[in-house]
């Protein structure tokens, strides 16, 4: 008896520091288990008011992490449209749109002329992979004949 | 936040870096585009649009053996986690060189020619082009041909 009533004003203590705003987190949860624990009926206006508040922190630390992932999720739209909106335009022609060379120091805008160094530099790819292609055929010649001695 | 903001600052960024971060990138805005005789061509857009690119760089000019070993240990750093490539090498010089590098948003290729200027002289002329854009390996290959 002498210890229920122990117990009794450990729990009244807290309780009343709770409604102070006065304990901890961790005194909380353990008022929370004393208050289950208890069959003393004079503790069900408390065991009530304990569910709603542990309800409402559940409600708040939820409605965060949604609000963080709405807003991760906003962000990564974002970057996903601006990203794709880049490449289309570039794609397409209808965003920035550059065409210049400089020849010897001398700058130029003209499309033709810019085009024509194009094909110039494609000409000399072509002539270098056709030398390439010319040497190899010529050494595997080579070898097929001192193979072949 | 701070973090999701950081994440959108990388991803536009990313788009841009398809050709940052490549050594031959030097070559297109540094000194040797500077050269009196260097000839640079860039194009984007509509010009390309035929040739299913989004961007054309290249260079072209006449330098002495220091200068294009230089450019050439650039072409092959860049190329040298291409997926593919063909590469012809001649007197211990890089004469022809094709590169399909790894894919960043955008297909990327790389070209490579050095010749002897004039001979005896000693000087290199050297082409390098750069190429992005959607087409593929064989269509690359059919614009060469």
């Amino acid at each position: 008896m002498n210890n229920r009533n122990s117990i009794n004003d450990n729990l009244d203590s807290l309780i009343e520091r709770y409604f102070e705003g006065e304990t901890s987190l961790e005194e909380e949860k353990l008022l929370k288990a004393m208050v289950a624990r208890s069959d003393d009926s004079r503790y069900d206006a408390v065991r009530a008011v304990l569910g709603y508040g542990v309800a409402t922190r559940k409600r708040t630390a939820l409605r965060r992490r949604r609000l963080g992932m709405v807003s991760a999720a906003a962000v990564a739209s974002i970057a996903v449209v601006s990203i794709a909106w880049l490449n289309l335009s570039t794609k397409n022609g209808t965003g920035n749109s550059e065409c210049y060379a400089v020849v010897e120091g001398r700058y130029t805008s003209d499309q033709s002329e810019v085009l024509s160094i194009m094909q110039s530099d494609i000409g000399d790819i072509r002539s270098a992979q056709e030398d390439a292609g010319n040497y190899i055929a010529e050494h595997l010649k080579d070898i097929h004949i001192s193979a072949n001695e | 936040m701070r973090k999701y903001i950081l994440l959108l600052v990388l991803s536009l960024s990313l788009t841009a870096m398809a050709q940052s971060g490549l050594k031959v990138s030097k070559l297109f805005d540094g000194k040797y585009a500077k050269q009196s005789d260097a000839v640079v061509a860039y194009i984007t857009g509509e010009a390309l649009g035929g040739y299913d690119l989004t961007l054309y760089r290249s260079i072209s000019l006449t330098c002495d053996a220091t200068d294009a070993a230089e450019i050439e240990k650039w072409v092959v750093s860049d190329g040298a986690k291409a997926i593919d490539k063909e590469t012809v090498l001649r007197g211990g010089s890089l004469r022809y060189g094709f590169f399909v590098l790894q894919p960043r948003s955008v297909n990327r290729y790389l070209f490579f020619v050095g010749k002897e200027a004039d001979k005896g002289s000693g000087k290199r002329k050297i082409t390098v082009v750069y190429i992005e854009g959607e087409a593929s390996q064989e269509q690359i290959k059919k614009l060469i041909k």
